[in-house]
């Protein structure tokens, strides 16, 4: 993680249009998860890529989807960053989120700089 | 090629934007008297500035020392009342020191309120005239140092808003500007990260404890960072909330780290830490977004650039505001208000990249002259509370 600020540029944020309107935002070229800027409902369908993804649960605007595969154990990068760890199997358009992410986070206070296993 | 911008050149070297005469009451009870001076003249670049505090306190009077010599501040008229604890004598005469036309008008002596008003009213009537005489000269990006902050934010901050002020300061930076970013207590959670940008591995230790120092803090407090509400908004864990606030930094390397009244020594990236060090006391750290304005401005900030979802309308005393809304809704519902709608990234009629540069843009058109929403709106909003700091350590800033 030495070396992994935001220092990409957001401006690479890929948008993809699907109808009129962008359907999500990237906000880093190292990123596997990608931002809805819609909300989406079970049974509607997104392009992520070449491949046409049917979304099986609703998920609201500013929520997180998976732009591949993501296998548990595998960091979740959103800004370029791991934001968590994936606890579960994802799948290419699939909700992002507290049922299949947990932190990395360890708070450091009060601790030895040895303890504090942060990203 | 960009227009020429001519700033206010001051007589220790440093350069301003804005050429304002500041009025500042030194304790509450001369609140009243300083308002009514400066009400008549707001329109005419006099602001309204003080501590209501009555006991003394190191903090405020740097902070005040801080903003009365703003390159900003072209004149400065001290209201005291006469028998509060701060020590106008000093203040006075370290702006005298910077050259700044200052005059001190104690209300106890001076016949109390009606009189005071109109001699104070007769001092900005003759120093008005005299502003114009303030020496210009052509403002370059070293010249600048610029601050930024989130008020009211919502979820589009950190995918719009945040990012877009983000690459503005990328811009800045290496074009030689100095810029600075705040609320280490938003910044739970980025800690290594952020540290992974110092530009020595010291400063990167001192960015880390600064963000220890805010998890303390803020636990005491009974204040978790990480609510209900965040995940209702889609952010996962306390890291990915973290980063968007902390995506306003942009991505440059990391230069030093600055508390309340310190000066950034050149251009760079600089995070300012507003947390009060030692023991929990005087209440909250900030207890609203203008603490945290005068903060910036008294680090030498002559404009701030404001991220807000779900909508602020302040300005501030003595520097620019310019706000910069993530939701488009909000941009339109604030019209008035919202310098820049970001919320157009959301709707696919810009880009992050297109932002970036239209926010920097606009950071020269201001500093140029050009009036903000809030300046032209006539928001001069100041909140200045007790705080103690230690000094920064030896690490914190740049070798020159």
């Amino acid at each position: 993680m030495a070396d992994c600020g935001c220092r990409g540029v957001y401006g690479r944020a890929q948008t993809l249009m699907n109808m009129d309107k962008p359907t999500y935002l990237k906000l880093h070229p190292d990123d596997n998860v990608v931002v809805l800027l819609r909300q989406v409902k079970a049974g509607d369908y997104i392009v992520i890529g070449n491949q046409r993804v049917i979304v099986r649960t609703g998920i609201p605007l500013g929520h997180k989807i998976a732009e591949r595969p993501i296998n548990p154990g595998e960091q979740i990068v959103k800004y370029g960053v791991p934001i968590g760890t994936a606890t579960a199997p994802i799948d290419i358009g699939e909700h992002v989120h507290v049922h299949n992410v947990r932190s990395n986070y360890m708070p450091c206070r009060g601790k030895e700089k040895s303890d504090c296993n942060a990203p | 090629m960009r227009p020429e911008i001519k700033g206010y050149l001051r007589s220790d070297g440093r350069v301003g934007i804005r050429n304002v005469i500041v009025v500042a009451y030194l304790v509450e009870c001369a609140h009243h008297v300083a308002r009514e001076i400066a009400h008549p003249y707001r329109d005419r670049g006099v602001h309204l500035i003080g501590f209501p505090g009555c006991y003394p306190n190191e903090y405020a009077a740097r902070m005040m020392r801080s903003l009365c010599t703003h390159p900003n501040v072209g004149a400065v008229l001290l209201v005291s009342l006469g028998c509060e604890s701060f020590d106008r004598t000093a203040l006075e005469a370290d702006v005298i020191a910077s050259g700044r036309l200052i005059w001190t008008l104690v209300i106890q002596r001076c016949g109390g309120t009606r009189r005071s008003i109109q001699t104070g009213r007769r001092w900005i009537e003759q120093t008005l005239p005299a502003m114009n005489t303030v020496p210009r000269c052509p403002i370059s990006p070293e010249h600048l140092v610029v601050g930024t902050i989130c008020g009211g934010s919502d979820a589009t901050s950190g995918i719009t808003a945040n990012p877009a002020i983000g690459l503005a300061f990328d811009r800045l930076v290496a074009e030689g500007a100095a810029c600075v970013f705040e609320e280490t207590g938003e910044l739970i959670g980025c800690e290594e990260i952020m540290a992974s940008r110092a530009l020595t591995s010291a400063l990167g230790e001192a960015l880390r404890n600064s963000v220890r120092k805010a998890a303390r803090y803020y636990e005491i407090l009974g204040h978790g960072s990480f609510a209900v509400g965040n995940a209702e908004g889609g952010l996962t864990t306390q890291e990915e909330k973290s980063m968007g606030a902390y995506a306003k930094s942009g991505s440059s390397k990391i230069a030093g780290l600055l508390k309340p009244g310190d000066k950034p020594p050149r251009g760079g990236l600089y995070l300012l830490d507003v947390v009060p060090d030692g023991e929990v006391r005087f209440g909250f750290p900030n207890i609203c977004d203008n603490a945290e304005i005068a903060e910036l401005i008294a680090c030498g900030c002559q404009l701030i650039l404001f991220s807000t979802g779900r909508g602020s309308v302040v300005g501030s005393a003595i520097a620019p505001v310019i706000k910069v809304c993530g939701n488009p809704e909000t941009s339109r519902c604030l019209q008035d208000d919202i310098d820049v709608d970001a919320g157009r990234v959301l709707e696919g009629r810009a880009t992050l990249d297109d932002l970036g540069r239209e926010i920097h843009d606009l950071v020269f058109r201001i500093a140029a002259g050009a009036q903000t929403r809030s300046e032209s709106l006539l928001h001069q909003e100041f909140v200045l509370t007790y705080k103690y700091f230690e000094p920064i350590g030896p690490d914190c800033l740049p070798v020159m």
